[in-house]
């Protein structure tokens, strides 16, 4: 019996190291097509990237791990690397793609699985709440001390460590995760309401570090991982739901509000008679009020703020099957926020797509996991969960902002991006999903 | 921790995100891949915005004839190709224009048409593909010539491949393909469109072909000997249930005659006859075979349009459509197929006028040679072009000095009291379709068909 478990084991996953395989090749053959001799730079970039296929492919082979997981990050991986090396050879933006950073971020991600499986053991504990809720504050403190803006975006969100710099706001969405992994199944049994003042204490301490750093990008992601895991993981009750109701209601104010006290302070703001909170407030409400605005009228501005957006959308129109045909290379940081519409223009809509659906395979993977845990080891499940929506919510919501589809744009894409730090906590994510999926696959095989 | 809701909610939470995945990636293909590639007015939209994003940057591809010959090229960055004297006339109503005004697309022609290749595939240097005809330069000027200002078309085709060797059109205005205004600016009713493909009239006596392919069609099928194809004819004929009188062309009559000399003489009165005789079905299963009112496409040119109605099969209406008249509409390049049809051992090959289109060494596309119908048996072939011959004889193609020619005149009444004229033809090598909206006597193209005739026997030397 063990040994037709074993056969049906290998013939179920062992398929998905050949697809990842033979996806990394072709899209070696799609490079070649697309940059001809300057394509060699990916093939020195695929030795290593099919040795860390093989090697993880064996790891989640004899370990039982989600292969579909480990499909659809590895076909992720190969994109963006593909992506980076055409974006350096076509765009010339001002870094360049480094393999070391990229290397860098694998070794981070190892460490850091090897650190999860210590620091879980305490995660239950009273005090992990409190020390991931002053490791957040401690993020910002340190951010508005010693925070650069190292490319010119007007966010102190990096500190320089040597020739190097790091953003350290993403580490904030590994302690959030940390954080209610620990508030929600904490041994204190804690109450709903108890529950929801501490979360909304994480929250403004999250939302306070943002507005000082000037960094609203990262928090608007932590603020729907807020909600979401509010909503799955507290019990049922009057005062969660008030609270989730007020919440939503207050953003949809605030950018009512916004809309309302920007027509009524422009012609203030434009004789420069603004004073006191309302002079700190206006380049907030300018902002929300010219991104709404720009997604219901791209051509309001074309060469101002929808630049950007607006070049997006061309060249959402010139991808066609194969990418464009008539050299189209005017996307802003194609390296960067606008990597998936980079990714279309240069290799076409199916493969943007494509990419799409693994986000959405991650998607489903961390979900299913995340389910079949919250009965064995809640914490486990919680952390699942918010890795996936970190993942999958900030990949949608930057696809769909280049898109122009919805009023946001401004973050890295997770695999598609570059970008040393924000990879690293991506592969930190990565592995740790692989991880906590062993024994996931044998168990999916008994259930069918 | 006890929350059995959760799973349900996080299966909620994944079936939602799973949804708004799945109508995203719909919305993206849909939108931008599929509409913009079926659909007109999104493929328009994405032409207009592409072309709107590389107008300043792009060199327009080069256009050549079938020896590798400039047609139209000579582009740079933000200004149009251009074509160099007589070809900016004699290519003018072929090659077309492509333009963006306003947000609004601007097409005609083969620049409208191939523009996906000569605007929007761009090589390394940011030049579009080339594109190589089948036409020839000196044959196209030399067709352009003859046309000498006249309103009508010259259309020439190969016999075995169907590629387009000349198609010359003249309209009410001088067009100029450098200059785009000198089309766009005229207001004289019906002057911008091409007259070789677009002007559907009646075949006139250019039909008779395809009744005389009919009853010999008939003849053989029915083992009927050579009384079937005689005929008194007394200069006027009145089919049975009308009293409608077919005259002959200047009222002469030609007493006892065949169908040769009845081909040879264009006589109204036999085919209106031979027609009524030989039937409607068989008049139609004919004329099918021409391809006659069905859609002919011509890649990436036009869709040559044609129709017929014997739908009353009453003996007025058969007699009409025998000699040329009736129902019958039909455009010059289509009538000069017909002849490619005959010349061809009865077998009409898909007309072609794009050899092929490159870009650097890559071979975007090359036309491959297919059969559109089987039109004639070979028995009928043979003499139907025995007929063709010895009418050809008759306006001055003769065989010392043109080599086998293979013709026949046409004169259509057009409404408006248009009279429309044609001659089809054939030599061994190339078929040809003269047709003048003005003259009033085919016997006015004889000598332009003369000259065509020489100018296609020197490009095949």
């Amino acid at each position: 019996m063990k040994f037709l478990s074993d056969l049906n084991r290998s013939e179920n996953s062992f398929i998905y190291i050949v697809l990842a395989i033979l996806f990394e090749l072709a899209m070696g053959v799609v490079m070649f097509m697309k940059l001809g001799l300057d394509a060699l730079l990916y093939l020195y970039a695929l030795i290593p990237l099919l040795l860390l296929t093989a090697f993880l492919g064996t790891y989640a082979y004899n370990n039982d791990c989600d292969m579909r997981l480990y499909f659809a990050l590895i076909s992720l991986a190969t994109t963006g690397i593909s992506l980076q090396i055409l974006v350096d050879q076509v765009y010339h933006p001002l870094t360049t793609f480094s393999f070391l950073k990229y290397g860098i971020g694998l070794c981070v991600a190892f460490v850091f699985v090897f650190f999860y499986y210590f620091f879980r053991k305490i995660l239950s504990r009273k005090f992990t709440v409190y020390l991931t809720l002053i490791g957040c504050t401690a993020i910002y403190v340190i951010l508005y001390l010693y925070g650069v803006d190292p490319n010119g975006y007007g966010t102190l969100a990096w500190i320089r460590m040597g020739p190097y710099t790091v953003q350290m706001t993403d580490f904030t969405k590994v302690a959030a995760i940390l954080f209610y992994s620990s508030l929600l199944t904490s041994d204190e049994n804690r109450s709903v309401s108890n529950i929801l003042w501490i979360s909304t204490l994480f929250f403004f301490i999250n939302l306070a570090g943002s507005v000082i750093i000037h960094e609203l990008g990262s928090f608007f992601i932590l603020f729907f991982l807020h909600l979401s895991i509010l909503f799955i993981f507290v019990p049922r009750s009057l005062g969660k739901r008030i609270y989730l109701i007020v919440v939503l209601g207050l953003c949809v104010g605030a950018v009512v509000g916004s809309f309302i006290l920007y027509k009524s302070l422009l012609p203030m703001a434009e004789a420069g008679e603004l004073s006191g909170l309302m002079r700190k407030a206006w380049p907030f409400i300018k902002k929300i009020y010219t991104r709404f605005s720009l997604t219901a009228n791209l051509t309001s501005d074309p060469y101002g703020s929808g630049y950007q957006l607006l070049q997006g959308k061309k060249a959402l129109w010139m991808s066609g099957l194969f990418g464009n045909t008539v050299n189209f290379h005017a996307i802003p940081v194609p390296e960067s926020d606008m990597a998936f519409i980079a990714l279309v223009n240069s290799f076409g809509l199916p493969l943007g797509v494509f990419s799409i659906l693994m986000f959405m395979m991650i998607l489903i993977s961390g979900s299913t996991l995340s389910r079949n845990m919250l009965t064995k080891e809640p914490k486990d499940a919680i952390v699942i969960y918010g890795a996936t929506i970190l993942l999958f919510l900030q990949a949608i919501i930057v696809i769909l902002g280049s898109c122009n589809m919805i009023p946001f744009a401004g973050l890295p894409i997770p695999f598609l991006s570059r970008g040393g730090t924000y990879q690293s906590i991506v592969f930190c994510f990565s592995g740790l999903l692989i991880y906590l999926s062993k024994g996931s696959w044998k168990g999916e095989a008994h259930e069918e | 921790m006890k929350n059995n809701r959760s799973k349900k909610r996080i299966l909620l939470a994944q079936i939602l995100c799973i949804a708004g995945c799945l109508l995203f990636c719909s919305f993206l293909c849909g939108k931008y891949l599929i509409l913009a590639t079926f659909n007109e007015s999104y493929h328009g939209t994405k032409n207009t915005i592409t072309y709107q994003t590389i107008e300043d940057s792009v060199i327009e591809g080069d256009f050549y004839d079938r020896d590798g010959a400039l047609i139209l090229g000579n582009a740079s960055p933000g200004q149009s190709a251009y074509a160099e004297k007589p070809k900016n006339y004699s290519y003018a109503w072929l090659v077309g224009y492509y333009s963006v005004n306003g947000g609004v697309e601007n097409t005609f022609g083969l620049r409208g048409n191939l523009k996906d290749y000569s605007l929007f595939h761009l090589d390394a240097e940011n030049k579009g593909a080339s594109i190589t005809l089948t036409t020839d330069n000196r044959l196209q000027n030399k067709a352009f010539a003859l046309l000498n200002g006249n309103e009508g078309s010259i259309t020439v085709i190969d016999n075995k491949t169907g590629a387009i060797l000349a198609l010359s059109s003249q309209s009410t205005v001088t067009y100029d393909v450098n200059d785009m205004e000198s089309l766009l600016n005229s207001d004289v009713p019906g002057s911008q469109f091409r007259r070789g493909t677009y002007e559907n009239d009646p075949p006139g006596s250019t039909f008779k072909v395809i009744t005389a392919a009919a009853a010999l069609k008939k003849a053989e099928d029915d083992n009927l000997d050579s009384s079937f194809f005689q005929f008194v004819d007394a200069g006027s004929y009145t089919p049975a249930g009308s009293d409608y009188v077919i005259t002959n062309y200047n009222n002469v009559t030609y007493g006892n005659i065949d169908l040769e000399e009845a081909m040879n003489h264009s006589v109204n009165c036999y085919f209106a006859d031979l027609g009524i005789r030989t039937g409607a079905s068989y008049l139609q299963k004919t004329a099918s075979a021409f391809m006659l009112g069905k859609d002919i496409d011509i890649p990436y040119l036009c869709t040559l349009h044609s129709s017929m109605n014997f739908a009353d099969e009453k003996p007025i209406t058969i007699a009409q459509t025998s000699f040329g008249q009736g129902d019958t509409q039909i455009t010059p390049a289509h009538l000069c197929l017909i002849a490619q049809a005959i010349a061809n051992d009865g077998k009409m090959m898909r007309p072609y006028i794009v050899q092929n289109i490159k870009s650097g060494n890559h071979t975007l596309y090359r036309h491959i040679n297919r059969k559109l119908s089987t039109a004639l048996k070979n028995s009928v072939d043979v003499k139907l072009k025995e007929i063709m011959h010895s009418t050809a004889l008759l306006y001055g193609l003769d065989e010392a000095t043109y080599g086998m020619v293979y013709a026949k005149t046409g004169t259509a009444e057009c409404a408006e009291g248009r009279i429309h004229t044609y001659m089809i033809g054939f030599t061994k090598d190339a078929s040809f379709c003269i047709s003048m909206n003005n003259s009033l006597h085919s016997t006015d193209l004889y000598p332009v068909a003369r000259q065509l005739v020489s100018a296609i026997n020197e490009i095949y030397e």
